[in-house]
């Protein structure tokens, strides 16, 4: 598979957004199951298809539609949810269907045959184009750069939003900067895994580091090597059976993470 | 005169036009140890967080040492709930407290420095935790969070302290410890506590005010049988919480009564 990679664009570019993707899962997906935001995120990613069906129908990138629709229903959600009373998990499920009717309306809408969505919904990481893999090289840079320069802020917002706010800090700016931030990691990730798999992604490696470290810093690098290690091998499966990328490092990462619990004894069989 | 740090005038919260807290007068002085009794839902913590600015009034004014909520709560060190807390977040001892040292004027790459370090180890050293310092904050006993938190204000070097049901969960030694504790710090600081312990207050509170939407107070620790009558609603459950206005009275060794 090495020569091939040095040979391909298309594997290379795999390569590479495999490896972006890990970044962003290791450190957003922490703070999301730190924050029990992973329903929110599940949310975000699925409005999200509605932007891809308006790229489509404006025959615009695909991935642009998806980024403003991501960021717009972040900061929608938010707002609705700071405003008024509505419990968010109402608020999510709402959101969460309407951007996937929004995106088969606007498909339904083309002339001619409709485009394969498969590969939004479900990722294909071996038809990563050079511009996604640009698209995805800022949003990673802006999510990194967000988090390491603010870091102990964003630790104290995260551990205990009332105490940094009585502090000085400014917990608003924060809450809204996290949903955007969550938005970016959800159009780094579509391409890699898919719209639908999207959470499994964010969630299981953090979830898999937190078996190991009680250290927040630490689950993240953690869960960047755990990120990085089941997505290039679910990659190399991928490529050597040809079957779906996305599932295929989904359910590896997902079995290894019930085996380890269950070992390291997080879940423990009923006697 | 005694100088106020805290200033409370004609105080009213509204939850959904439900009212929380009606007509509140409260005057804090410097150095005061002040219990705010009250049973559940009776308004406590929503005072707490009145001063805070974590709530905003529908009406009245709060000054703190003279300043607006928003300039005066850089003063407060805040000691939440523990019950409230995500006891799973991956952050040991040491991390907590250093959150104390946190205010809006750290910009981008803080790290903290020696000398923050240095002197939240002394306040560990104070408080008996630094042998775990290392710890996760899950694996602590209840009594040993309650003091990561305590650590945690402190290290904000506070010049008022409001504690949220400090022995709230806690037995009777890690209870007596916490209260200990407190009047050490109380030679320095200002305490408000919110508890419905009634058992630690006669011994250790200098001033009691009573709280059930209204507010009954009046300087001191001698709270008169009509007032905790009308703010428990009935005496038998003040029975029940094995305290009366006279048991108050002579265990403060103080026996001026109203």
């Amino acid at each position: 598979m090495i020569e091939a990679i040095l040979e391909y664009n298309f594997l290379q570019n795999a390569l590479y957004s495999a490896l972006m993707a890990s970044v962003v899962c290791g450190i957003i997906g922490t703070i999301i199951i730190e924050k029990n935001l992973v329903m929110m995120s599940g949310g975000i990613a699925h409005t999200s298809f509605g932007g891809v069906g308006l790229g489509y129908y404006l025959n615009i990138e695909p991935i642009f539609g998806a980024l403003f629709f991501a960021l717009f229903s972040s900061i929608i959600i938010v707002t609705i949810r700071r405003k008024t009373e509505v419990h968010s998990d109402t608020l999510i499920g709402i959101m969460w269907a309407m951007g996937m009717a929004v995106g088969i309306l606007f498909i339904s809408f083309m002339q001619g045959y409709p485009p394969d969505m498969s590969s939004y919904l479900f990722g294909d990481i071996l038809t990563v184009t050079n511009m996604d893999i640009n698209i995805m090289l800022i949003l990673v840079v802006i999510v990194v750069f967000a988090i390491t320069s603010l870091f102990n802020q964003w630790k104290s917002y995260l551990f205990d939003e009332e105490f940094s706010y009585v502090r000085g800090l400014n917990t608003n700016f924060y809450e809204y900067f996290l949903f955007i931030l969550i938005a970016l990691t959800v159009i780094v990730l579509i391409r890699v895994t898919g719209i639908i798999l999207i959470i499994a992604l964010l969630t299981a490696p953090p979830a898999i580091a937190r078996l190991f470290t009680y250290d927040f810093k630490k689950t993240i690098f953690l869960a960047i090597i755990f990120g990085a290690f089941f997505s290039l091998s679910g990659l190399w499966l991928s490529y050597l059976f040809n079957i779906p990328s996305g599932s295929t490092i989904i359910l590896l990462i997902g079995i290894t993470y019930f085996i380890l619990a269950f070992l390291t004894g997080k879940i423990k069989c009923s006697q | 005169m005694e100088e106020s740090v805290i200033e409370i005038k004609n105080l009213n919260v509204f939850l959904n036009e439900v009212p929380i807290l009606k007509d509140i007068e409260l005057k804090v002085n410097r150095k005061q140890f002040l219990a705010i009794i009250g049973p559940n839902g009776g308004g406590k913590t929503t005072l707490l967080k009145v001063i805070l600015g974590l709530i905003e009034p529908d009406s009245g004014q709060v000054k703190i040492k003279g300043l607006d909520i928003k300039e005066g709560r850089k003063l407060i060190g805040y000691v939440p709930q523990i019950s409230d807390f995500d006891k799973q977040f991956p952050i040991n001892v040491k991390d907590v407290i250093l959150m104390g040292r946190i205010s809006d004027k750290q910009g981008f790459f803080h790290s903290y420095s020696q000398k923050d370090i240095n002197f939240v180890e002394g306040i560990m050293k104070d408080l008996d935790i630094l042998d775990f310092k290392d710890r996760q904050i899950g694996r602590l006993s209840g009594g040993q969070l309650q003091r990561v938190l305590i650590g945690r204000a402190l290290a904000a070097e506070p010049e008022i302290l409001l504690l949220d049901e400090p022995t709230a969960s806690l037995d009777a030694e890690s209870r007596s410890n916490i209260y200990k504790i407190l009047k050490d710090i109380n030679d320095e600081i200002t305490i408000i506590v919110a508890t419905h312990d009634l058992s630690a207050i006669s011994s250790y509170f200098d001033s009691v005010a009573c709280l059930n939407k209204n507010l009954h107070y009046h300087g001191d620790k001698n709270i008169s049988q009509d007032d905790v009558d009308q703010v428990y609603g009935c005496p038998i459950e003040l029975i029940a919480h094995g305290v009366s206005h006279r048991v108050l009275g002579d265990h403060s060794g103080d026996e001026q009564h109203d």
